[in-house]
């Protein structure tokens, strides 16, 4: 397969991880915490439930702006795989650094979880540590991943420099 | 570290570095490369080859200089 496909394919699939989050946000996120957090009554919610509805909301928007970002770094990630330079030491750094900041997402993301919890347990906060352990396991993976293309770089620069 | 002197010895067999390149089925790019000692690695089968074209010893191409 030729890198120009291969970056098609990585693109494409970063475009459809994008929506995905997009209308989780925009729609899922909203109407599961509206559910959880109100229910389904036909009396005005309270001022502690509209408090909590809200909080929620905003913070899992703000813990799904760094999977945003790191979505950018795979879009740039996928640049280098479209010219065939994904063997070089930039590329192993923007892994890791997708990881680092996965991981520190995750930290915070199970921090309020947590705090959530032990506010009002729902179903709602159990799917989302589990979630989080995926979100872990994908970090885990990337530290891997760029451990492994910056000695892949090593090699790439050494067979460059060799006639 | 090592020097490459494959100027020298294209200039004692008046030759030209796309010559060079031709003979050995090198790129004048990586011949560039060779001339301004900016290799990493050099393979026994293209030292060989430039040795037969440029008709001398491994020695007469590469030298060992203490670095400073």
């Amino acid at each position: 397969m030729k890198p120009v496909t291969l970056a098609k394919i990585a693109k494409g699939s970063i475009i459809t991880f994008s929506l995905i989050g997009i209308i989780i946000c925009g729609f899922w996120y909203p109407f599961s915490i509206s559910l959880t957090t109100i229910g389904i009554t036909d009396t005005a919610p309270t001022s502690q439930q509209i408090v909590r509805f809200w909080v929620q909301l905003i913070f899992y928007w703000v813990v799904s702006v760094p999977c945003f970002f790191v979505l950018i770094l795979f879009w740039k990630i996928s640049t280098a795989i479209r010219y065939d330079s994904v063997f070089d030491n930039r590329v192993s750094n923007q892994i890791k650094r997708c990881a680092i900041i996965l991981f520190s997402d995750v930290v915070v993301f199970f921090v309020g979880n947590s705090i959530f919890a032990i506010w009002k347990w729902n179903s709602f906060l159990l799917v989302h540590f589990i979630i989080g352990i995926i979100g872990l396991l994908f970090a885990g993976f990337l530290v891997i991943l760029s451990y492994y293309v910056k000695k892949a770089a090593n090699l790439q620069e050494m067979v460059d420099g060799t006639i | 570290m090592i020097v490459i002197n494959v100027d020298v010895m294209l200039a004692k067999r008046k030759m030209s570095v796309t010559e060079l390149s031709e003979k050995v089925g090198l790129t004048i790019a990586n011949v560039s490369l060779l001339k301004n000692g900016k290799i990493k690695a050099i393979k026994l089968s293209t030292l060989n080859k430039i040795c037969e074209v440029l008709e001398c010893q491994p020695g007469d191409v590469l030298e060992y200089k203490e670095s400073i």
